[in-house]
């Protein structure tokens, strides 16, 4: 197992997060008595391992991890299967089939299934076992894992299909593992004073979470003392933009073009043999780098190398003391980072040297300033020509939208057309659900509100020093992300720090509220009046940011700039339903229905 | 919703068909029956007001289909059913049927600069200069 972070460093200890996480793992495994077999969900599987080992398994029985599919199981030689899963209708079929074919092939095999939902069983799924017969032979659970710590300031539920369910079908079922999964990090460090949000599901999300609250009465989490002093929810929806940018941050830059997945990502070597590189702040090289702006990557990884082989040709001029050359063994134990970097700047570079991304990279600084829109649909209709990526193709479509208040007419129906008749006609759905998402709309009247919330919130800024940023906006080349904006203005004094008008061209309610209990020392809400809350202290404030629906890299790297600026006195934890970029996001929304027509385009 | 629900039918008939048997006939039939709930479809898209995009793409799919079934038939060759219609026009270029593919230009009014430009980088791909100089 690769490096693990060092969880308690930031400004909650965010280790008895996972140790408790963990904990709720080995009661699960250890219900069930005797040797086992594990049978997990491919999205479960990803994340276990930030919080479990293999090793912890087998201590507990486990014999064997095996992956979800509906084909009948064979002699694993014990007696216990244990289902770990996400709670879908898709899910509980697979495993009802599997328990039936076992069953039928293999009558006498006698064995017990149990079936752990996470983050917590549904009628739908119990329906379908007493439907298909297989009720009687499960004995069902509950994990009910809250956030997943993926570094000292990052938390994260996992929840891939939140956004698809929230934005695109109208499902609010995950928002209560988000209240959950709030309740039980405050349970832990300390209610937090306020609670801010803008958004739908930020509203939802609060009513939830004063309901847990008045649930729990007076074992509700007490406020003030603990570590947390303020609560920020924001709807993915309310910046929908951001995400559909190209990200120019090094780790961003990695996502976007090989894709983190849990932490870590694999690379061709150049022997070709494939490499898994984790990328979190164990590695020290990678905890200076990762926020930086790509441009920046590589003089610095440069200088080291160079800072490295200098001391080296020192170190034999002259003689040096026993600390010196101690130090000097630490800078030399660096290096494989550092090579291992190179290698992964390098793999970069290839990827950003097609001429394809250069048109993707001016297409996007050309919406988000706000002209040559007929040139950009152009564009796009060129690369959709060529046959790039579509999701690259459609995430530009969606900033064309989003940025114009809808795509004009004349555009519209001639680029959707363009995406089926290049990429097959089964897209045609996943098209409709952009459009229910408010992501690829038509435009009627007027073009938006995007002009005046770029003037706003100053979104974009000019001349941005890649090397030495003195701005946000440096993640994306010239452009702040919309939402970091928000917390900026947000934590800089009481309330918003934004008109009422501005806060209007947003979508969904905004609210400030104080947590507190009433004099029968029963948890409430109320206004916040105690203005020392939110006003600028001298205590240096701890801040969790919600993103409902997902959060880029480049995105947590401007909040981790902003705290490092000296004129914010605060510290912040990032806290989201997903990890994602623009292509992970809209690849959530293609759903079954389009896979399932694919599968008709190939008879 | 009676429209989603006529798109999902066509995939899951579709699909058990296409698993249930490997002989030809049921997999023709299938394929008849995927472009006879692609315009039905249509149809249920066309009597809304504001799904006239997918009223047309359904019937364009369900024409494309046809047209593939067409292709495959005449040319013996199973190589064009599920393709999209651009890979289905440099199918044509690669097999040598330009006459087919001009067709397909008209019938589905494909942009002569997008026409060409796919026809030549198809040649090129496929090294194919004597076809390129004929251009």
């Amino acid at each position: 197992m690769s490096a693990l972070p060092d969880y308690n460093e930031g400004p909650l200890s965010l280790g008895q997060l996972r140790e408790e996480a963990r904990r709720l793992l080995i009661e699960l495994l250890d219900s069930r008595r005797g040797k086992k077999v594990l049978i997990l969900d491919p999205r479960v599987s990803g994340f276990l391992g930030l919080l479990a080992e293999v090793s912890l398994l087998k201590e507990h029985g486990i014999e064997q991890l095996l992956h979800l599919s509906s084909e009948p199981l064979g002699d694993l030689g014990v007696r216990n299967v244990i289902y770990l899963v996400r709670a879908s209708i898709n899910n509980a079929q697979h495993i009802a089939q599997q328990i039936k074919e076992t069953n039928r092939t293999r009558p006498g095999a006698g064995l017990e299934y149990a079936v752990y939902f996470l983050p917590r069983r549904t009628i739908a799924c119990e329906r379908i076992f007493e439907e298909e017969g297989v009720y009687g032979d499960i004995v069902a659970g509950e994990f009910p894992l809250g956030f997943i710590p993926f570094d000292y300031d990052l938390l994260s539920l996992e929840q891939g299909s939140a956004f698809r369910e929230l934005v695109a079908e109208g499902d609010r079922s995950s928002l209560y593992g988000v209240a959950r999964a709030l309740t039980r990090l405050q349970a832990l460090y300390g209610g937090a004073a306020v609670l801010k949000g803008k958004g739908t599901m930020a509203a939802a999300v609060r009513l939830l979470l004063v309901r847990m609250r008045q649930e729990l009465g007076r074992e509700a989490p007490v406020v003030g003392g603990g570590p947390i002093d303020e609560i920020i929810l924001l709807d993915r929806e309310v910046d929908a933009v951001t995400p559909m940018c190209t990200q120019l941050t090094y780790e961003g830059l990695v996502d976007e073009t090989m894709q983190i997945k849990n932490g870590s990502v694999s690379i061709d070597n150049p022997s070709g043999a494939r490499q898994k590189i984790a990328l979190n702040s164990a590695d020290k090289v990678f905890r200076d780098l990762r926020d930086l702006s790509f441009a920046a990557v590589g003089p610095q990884l440069g200088q080291r190398a160079k800072s490295i082989q200098s001391d080296y040709k020192t170190s034999k001029a002259a003689e040096r003391s026993l600390s010196e050359l101690k130090e000097f063994a630490a800078q030399l134990k660096a290096l494989p980072n550092i090579q291992r970097h190179i290698g992964l700047a390098e793999a970069v570079n290839r990827a950003i040297a097609a001429p394809a991304f250069r048109t993707r990279v001016s297409v996007e600084q050309s919406l988000l300033d706000g002209h040559g829109l007929d040139a950009s649909a152009e564009s796009i209709e060129e690369m959709m020509c060529n046959e790039e990526d579509l999701f690259v193709v459609l995430r530009l479509m969606c900033l064309l939208s989003l940025t114009n208040g809808g795509v004009p007419k004349k555009y519209f129906d001639a680029l959707r057309k363009e995406v089926l008749h290049s990429y097959g006609h089964e897209y045609m759905l996943l098209l409709s659900k952009l459009q229910d998402a408010g992501l690829l709309v038509k435009q009627e009247g007027g073009k938006g509100n995007y002009a005046a919330l770029k003037r706003a919130f100053r979104l974009l800024v000019d001349d941005v020093d890649d090397k030495t940023p003195t701005d946000i906006a440096y993640v994306f080349s010239g452009y702040a992300p919309l939402s970091v904006r928000m917390v900026e203005a947000a934590v800089k004094g009481p309330g918003w720090g934004v008109g009422e008008d501005v806060l209007r061209l947003l979508p969904g309610p905004t609210f400030e509220v104080e947590q507190t209990t009433d004099d029968k020392g029963l948890p409430i809400e109320k206004p916040v009046q105690d203005r020392k809350l939110t006003g600028i202290s001298k205590k240096r404030r701890v801040i969790v940011v919600v993103f409902i629906g997902g959060v880029t890299f480049a995105e947590i790297a401007a909040l981790r700039f902003l705290e490092s600026r000296p004129e914010t006195n605060c510290t912040f934890v990032t806290a989201t339903t997903k990890l994602i970029n623009g292509t992970s996001l809209l690849e959530s929304i293609v759903d079954d229905s389009i896979t399932a027509a694919n599968s008709v385009a190939v008879i | 919703m009676r429209v989603r629900e006529a798109l999902a039918a066509s995939a899951r008939i579709g699909r058990a068909r296409a698993t249930a048997d490997g002989a030809a006939r049921p997999a023709d039939t299938a394929a008849a029956e995927v472009v006879r709930l692609l315009d039905r479809a249509s149809d249920l898209y066309a009597q809304t007001k504001e799904h006239g995009f997918q009223a047309r793409a359904a019937a364009e799919w369900a024409r494309l289909r046809r047209l593939q079934a067409e292709l495959e038939a005449e040319t013996g060759n199973a190589a064009f059913l599920g393709l999209s219609l651009a890979d289905t026009l440099r199918q044509c270029v690669r097999l040598g049927n330009h006459r087919v593919a001009a067709r397909v230009r008209t019938d589905f009014k494909i942009s002569d600069r997008r026409f060409w430009w796919l026809k030549m980088k198809t040649l090129a791909a496929a090294k194919d200069w004597e076809g390129l100089e004929a251009f």
